[in-house]
């Protein structure tokens, strides 16, 4: 069956102009880009859910040291395999975005449908980070410097700076300040504590622990620069594993 | 080799699509359902006591409000099989948010905080919930035990009604910078303005990239060395232009927010110490002699040692363990507001040492917890448990109706011909 189904390879094109050549091609871009958006959804959310989980799921548990730094460091290896994917085959810088879309959109139908549908939880307690403006700067590092370890080092570094910058400004309103009974507490504690959840119990939030204190005040400074540095390792990682997967699994793409 | 590959890769895409619906279900399962009887005998029985639960009511309208309170006992005797508490957080097993928790306190401390539990005490816990959507919910009180898991307190079912005039949930909250937001919705609107500028802008990079021919002319233009042509002048000026305009949203917003909400702090967590009740129990103590569980009868049989060091006579009205109360009638009254399932329809019916010990004696007393509530609510299983142990609190009352409450836990052996009476 092996030997015998073997296909016979077609050395006449299907199309015989040009225009249709190209038309067939472009029919299989759209197709392979849903099939692709798809595929990066369903991969990137669940990964995600397996790997920034909690700090993804609640405002309170969108800290200013936990969740800006593990987020984008964590996020980052799937998006950098698929860079090197796409650039070295088809010198495309859309890998990051693409990803980052992918999982924009597939977080928040997990939230609508699952967390807010199912679950009851108020969306405004349970929308997720935005990874777009990480997945921008890594490919326009690319397409400008058109280097791996350039885009590693200052997209690799920017990814993990911009995350920060782009998120911060969804959790600012709700840290206000409220008075809870005799305890402060900002609005998105208010929000965990309100909304019940019982398998998420307080003990279990990590936020705003750690021992580097001693950097100032400000810890964010401090998440930052370890954010940059782990998304520029990670990004080293991804685009090993990107590396691999061309070397073993691209032999059915030059059959096509 | 090739189909072997062709088999990983449907394997891998089964593993995906099963680990998405998991997730689905999983998310989901965690928030209906509370496995009151699920969890291990020794777990329930041998752990965390709740008594004296009250609910202020079984019906609220949505935005009415319903008190749960009571005490709970951490048992002395905690099983070795199951690590010891660390930090405990006073949750509520509903299934989600279908009430929110406007206050709560555990041990005269607020419930926003985790507290740190002690051993053979008792602490009183109050929970105030509003009613979100209408429905018919199981409402039990719940520890949350670091290192032990949730320890749930009995339920009672509660409905909450969509009265036309408030069908509409509202949770109001004032910050500190006097301004009143309601919680249920608030921030909602600039998250998702927020999210679309930044899909926008994605968009409008992945867009300029789908317009152009994609895949099979590239890979063929890679394949052929001219993979350098690829990047045009205006493909550079394009990912300046995007990466620009990208600084800007991503400085600019954090301005916005800044300007807007001048005043933030840290998301705040605490853990506290909670201060347990004064002991009801020194003066009353109880050293287990022997208990079975006859197997035919459904009956868990006990033999206690007790001795009265009050100044005045006790009897023994209620003994109750994994929120089952087995009332003693001669004493104590059959509460009608406790749920009834929860209560053994036989009671506990003392068959030796009397109903009464004298202030100073030290009496054995033999008594039998007899109810098929010991099959219906697992609790039998405990002959499979890892502890054959069986516990929980006794009430002894005064003429007065002072109570104390006494904790114990003995080991158990079940027993499949007679009761343990016949040995007297
Ligand atoms: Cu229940």
């Amino acid at each position: 069956m092996a030997a015998g189904g073997q296909l016979p390879l077609r050395r006449e094109p299907a199309a015989s102009t040009a225009e249709e050549v190209q038309e067939i091609y472009r029919w299989f871009d759209l197709v392979i880009a849903v099939l692709l958006v798809f595929l990066f959804m369903a991969l990137y959310h669940i990964y995600t859910m397996l790997t920034v989980g909690d700090w993804d799921f609640w405002t309170d548990w969108k800290d200013n040291r936990w969740w800006i730094t593990l987020t984008p460091f964590l996020e980052m290896p799937m998006p950098a395999a698929a860079l090197y994917i796409f650039w070295s085959r088809f010198r495309l810088p859309i890998a990051g975005t693409l990803l980052a879309v992918s999982l924009v959109l597939a977080t928040w139908l997990n939230r609508y449908v699952n967390m807010h549908g199912w679950a009851y939880f108020p969306l405004n307690f349970v929308w997720p980070a935005t990874l777009i403006p990480c997945g921008i700067v890594l490919d326009c590092t690319l397409a400008l410097t058109q280097s791996y370890l350039l885009t590693g080092i200052v997209g690799g570094f920017a990814w993990g700076i911009i995350f920060y910058l782009a998120n911060w400004p969804l959790i600012t309103p709700f840290l206000q300040p409220t008075d809870l009974h005799g305890v402060m507490a900002s609005l998105a504690d208010l929000q965990g504590y309100h909304y019940i959840r019982t398998g998420t119990p307080e003990y279990l939030r990590i936020i705003n622990r750690g021992t580097l204190r001693t950097f100032g005040q400000e810890p964010v400074y401090l998440s930052l620069a370890l954010a940059g540095f782990a998304s520029v390792l990670t990004y080293g990682i991804g685009l090993f594993i990107g590396w691999a997967f061309t070397k073993t699994q691209f032999a059915w793409f030059k059959r096509v | 080799m090739e189909h072997r590959k062709r088999a990983m890769s449907a394997g891998g895409m089964i593993a995906a699509l099963a680990a998405v619906i998991g997730a689905i279900l999983g998310a989901a399962g965690s928030a209906a359902a509370h496995g009151e009887r699920a969890q291990e005998p020794s777990l329930r029985m041998l752990t965390v006591q709740f008594y004296d639960t009250k609910w202020s009511t079984d019906k609220v309208p949505v935005n009415g409000e319903i008190t749960v309170s009571g005490r709970f006992h951490v048992m002395k005797n905690w099983p070795l099989e199951i690590y010891e508490p660390g930090l405990a957080y006073l949750n509520v097993a509903v299934p989600g948010p279908v009430f929110v928790r406007v206050a709560s306190s555990i041990g005269e401390v607020n419930g926003f905080a985790s507290v740190k539990l002690e051993l053979g005490q008792e602490y009183e816990y109050k929970l105030v919930l509003k009613g979100r959507l209408p429905g018919r919910y199981h409402v039990h009180p719940m520890l949350d035990v670091q290192d032990v898991g949730p320890i749930v307190g009995p339920g009672k079912w509660v409905t909450v009604e969509a009265a036309p005039a408030q069908a509409r949930f509202v949770d109001p909250v004032t910050t500190l910078t006097g301004h009143t937001v309601d919680l249920a919705s608030y921030g909602l609107g600039w998250v998702i303005k927020y999210h679309l500028v930044w899909l926008a802008l994605g968009l409008a990079w992945l867009v300029y990239w789908i317009r152009k021919p994609m895949l099979m002319p590239r890979y063929e233009a890679v394949q052929s060395g001219e993979a350098d042509q690829l990047i045009t002048r205006g493909d550079r000026l394009a990912a300046l232009v995007v990466l620009g305009a990208s600084l800007m949203v991503a400085f600019g917003g954090l301005a916005i927010a800044d300007s807007m909400f001048p005043l933030t702090i840290p998301l705040q967590s605490d853990w506290t110490r909670a201060k347990p009740l004064p002991e009801s129990s020194a003066e009353i103590s109880v050293e287990p002699l022997a208990a079975t569980y006859l197997v035919p009868g459904r009956s868990m049989q006990f033999k206690l040692l007790v001795t009265n060091n009050s100044h005045e006579a006790v009897k023994l009205g209620e003994f109750t363990t994994a929120n089952l109360r087995f009332i003693n009638s001669a004493v104590e009254a059959a509460d009608s507001a406790y749920p009834a399932e929860l209560i053994a329809p036989g009671g506990l019916v003392i068959k030796a040492g009397g109903d009464e010990i004298a202030p100073g004696q030290t009496k054995e007393v033999y008594f039998e917890a007899t109810s098929p509530i010991w099959e219906t609510d697992r609790l039998a299983s405990l002959v499979r448990d890892p502890t054959n142990r069986v516990g929980g609190l006794l009430m002894f009352y005064d003429s007065a109706g002072k109570r104390s409450v006494v904790e114990f836990s003995h080991e158990i052996i079940p027993t499949f011909t007679g009761p343990l009476a016949n040995a007297y």
